[in-house]
């Protein structure tokens, strides 16, 4: 009997001698030779539905389905005049463990008080339902900061459902929007608080996190500073043909995975794999060709956000004429030797 | 649910499957949605996931006549030996009887773990992906798709995965299929397309070697007090009235409604003529034709009302149709309640008899000749 939790199941009678193997050559005769039953107390219940095969090993029955860990099954063979029998069931499938937060972005320990967007990376793909219910801000009294985020009951997942975005209400950060006015920013400057998932977020399959997930963070001042695109370096490719370009301060983890590329001096597009460090300030690029010598530049594209959603060309909310005017160029030229 | 067939097969020979453009293989079904047996005993399966009606020829087989057939107990229970699983793991998604054979053949899913809800449908709560079928003796055997002698149709444009129903939650896909009906040589399928007006019929003409004819259909609810285009069909049946090939069908909630069959055009929409309302908070579940004293009448199962009898000759006679709310629960043409709630599915059983598939009050699903004079 094989009935592991993953895998294939079948159930064999090796060892046949050869007036068992001539017997059981014809198909019809198999069934008599080894079937499998639910339960010993109905025997006109039908057999197993499953298909025979015949090798040099022996007589194989692999079931329709894959054998049940709670359901009890009995093989009968009857060969060359012996009966054999044998109970079974399949192995119960191993205890899944409980999936977990693997991080949360912005992962520094303050962030601006007008910060837009946060994300939260699971272990596995979760269930989507009540989202919304099972995530919450806490303030420095442990008490829940009310409408912290947009409320979706489903969340904003990305396709495979591991990773939330979770939209600082907007209302409220903006300034000169009502709910803003009404109930002030969700992050006051100089104040301490906790991110928190409880112990109820459960994965796609059911199974709770069962222990809840907390990142404690601090609010800073406000950035209402668009990124400066002449702060941004970029250092010459390392030996290993990665290029690092430092940004002039942490950027959204999730835009900066798709709004900026590396191109040629022609403005195609240089195929490759990037990555963003853990404090969202380095973007790192390994080009799938190796490096030739030549002029090449980093495109920012405009969509490309900090944490407060100041973009490069400009910024997120802004007083007429009490900000610096944003840089223009989204294109950092550099050169390989 | 059953087959619509107008002229049932009631031949002695071995039936030959004359219908060109078979080919032999392992069809690739997805979703067992709807069953119904076609001409000379072919088995039409509507195919919700996969958009598309499969014709399957079960091989040559004797034809036999109904003697005393005896109900068989307990099917889940030996649905779930058959398939090593519990018989709480096994559900049964649709019922027709080979009119050659006499044999029942069921579409059967193992698993219900998607069960949230009271309106869910078989359909909505799995896929199924076996086709079993009991011999006389009540002992079912797995069907062996794995090379058969089939032809495929897509449909053109069947309602998208996405779509949701917002009340139960669920994709409206499996509602891309929900009935086959066969007559004048067509294959009718009622279900939902990605059109304008979601509720479609598709006709299909048998063999499967012509274009496939998409009308978007609506009928009033008397029930809702509104026109409904969203609303699928959920049984129907193809009946003469007048001299003319009809579409009778029940939609949720409970009306009945007729079209013309010839009014059915490609790429047309037509309004149905709403003529009974049965029962608000209801699913008309099947729906079959039989013969009494000489008389057709049509017989409707419900998931939460009794059987119901309605006369051919009274829709016929039923000069008016049901445009305004119906504020007296039912209204329109007259029918008869009969005894037999949880009834499922049903098909003819031969001439005398509708085989049933119900829920008895102890919680066992049994699969039950009753015979027609009861009714």
């Amino acid at each position: 009997m094989e009935a592991p939790a993953e895998g294939p199941h079948r159930v064999s009678l090796i060892g046949l001698d050869e007036a068992t193997r001539r017997s059981v050559a014809d198909a019809a005769a198999r069934p008599r030779a080894l079937a499998i039953r639910t339960s010993t107390e109905r025997p006109e219940a039908p057999g197993v539905a499953g298909t025979y095969s015949l090798d040099d090993e022996g007589l194989h029955f692999r079931p329709l389905f894959r054998f049940a860990a709670d359901v009890s099954y009995v093989a009968r063979a009857s060969v060359a005049g012996e009966r054999l029998l044998r109970t079974f069931s399949a192995e119960p499938p191993a205890p899944r463990d409980p999936p977990h937060v693997v991080a949360f972005h912005p992962a520094a320990g303050v962030l601006p008080a007008n910060a837009l967007r946060a994300y939260v990376q699971f272990s596995r793909p979760m269930a989507t339902r009540d989202t919304a219910r099972h995530v919450r801000l806490q303030d420095d009294a442990g008490r829940e900061v009310p409408l912290a985020f947009v409320e979706i009951d489903e969340g904003l997942w990305d396709p495979g459902r591991t990773r939330l975005t979770l939209f600082f209400h907007p209302g409220r950060v903006k300034r000169g929007v009502a709910p803003g006015e009404r109930l002030g920013p969700p992050l006051v400057d100089g104040r301490s608080y906790r991110f928190v998932v409880d112990a109820a977020m459960a994965d796609a399959q059911g199974t709770p996190m069962g222990a809840p997930f907390a990142h404690a963070f601090r609010a800073g001042p406000a950035d209402r500073e668009p990124p400066r695109v002449d702060a941004v370096e970029i250092a010459a490719p390392a030996a290993d043909g990665t290029l690092s370009v430092r940004l002039p301060e942490p950027l959204d983890r999730a835009l900066l995975q798709r709004f900026l590329r590396v191109e040629d001096a022609e403005g195609a597009r240089v195929p490759g794999t990037s990555a963003v460090d853990g404090s969202d300030t380095v973007w790192t690029f390994r080009p799938d060709a190796p490096w030739r010598s030549g002029a090449y530049a980093v495109r920012i594209e405009s969509a490309l956000e900090d944490r407060a959603g100041n973009r490069f060309d400009r910024p997120f909310d802004r007083v007429e004429g009490t900000e610096t005017p944003p840089s223009r160029a989204l294109r950092v030229p550099f050169a390989v030797p | 649910m059953k087959a619509t067939v107008l002229a049932v097969v009631l031949g002695t020979a071995t039936p030959l499957l004359a219908a060109s453009g078979l080919t032999t293989g392992k069809p690739d079904i997805r979703s067992m949605s709807a069953l119904a047996f076609g001409p000379e005993g072919v088995l039409f399966v509507g195919d919700s996931r996969a958009g598309a009606v499969f014709a399957v020829d079960l091989g040559a087989r004797p034809a036999a006549q109904v003697k005393d057939p005896k109900p068989i107990t307990d099917v889940e229970g030996k649905l779930a030996a058959l398939l090593g699983a519990k018989p709480s793991d096994v559900m049964v998604h649709d019922l027709a009887v080979d009119p050659v054979s006499k044999r029942p053949y069921l579409s059967v899913s193992r698993g219900r773990g998607a069960w949230n809800e009271q309106w869910l449908l078989a359909n909505d709560v799995a896929d199924a992906t076996v086709l079993v079928r009991f011999d006389p003796a009540g002992t079912p055997e797995v069907v062996d798709l794995s090379s058969v002698p089939f032809a495929k149709v897509v449909l053109p444009n069947p309602i998208d995965e996405s779509k949701k129903v917002e009340w139960k939650k669920t994709s409206l896909r499996s509602d891309a299929i929900t009935d086959l009906g066969f007559a004048d040589g067509s294959l009718f399928v009622a279900g939902l397309s990605n059109e304008e007006f979601a509720a479609t019929m598709w006709k299909v003409a048998y063999p499967f070697d012509g274009p496939v004819s998409t009308t978007t259909i609506e009928n009033y609810h008397g029930a809702h007090g509104k026109y409904e285009t969203e609303s699928p069909v959920r049984t129907f049946v193809a009946y003469p009235l007048k001299g003319k090939t009809h579409l009778l069908a029940a939609y949720l909630c409970t009306p009945l409604v007729t079209f013309e069959a010839s009014g059915l055009k490609d790429k047309q929409h037509v309004k149905g003529r709403t003529v009974g309302e049965f029962g608000s908070g209801n699913y008309p579940l099947d729906m079959v034709v039989y013969r009494k004293e000489g008389k057709q009448k049509l017989l409707i199962a419900n998931s939460n009302l009794p059987l119901m009898i309605v006369d051919p000759a009274a829709v016929e006679a039923y000069a008016g149709a049901i445009t305004e709310p119906v504020k007296t629960y039912t209204g329109g043409v007259a029918f008869e309640q009969r005894s037999g709630t949880g009834i499922q599915q049903m098909d003819n059983l031969g001439d005398d008899h509708i085989v049933v598939l119900r829920r008895l009050a102890g919680g066992q699903l049994d699969l039950a000749p009753l015979p027609v004079r009861r009714f």
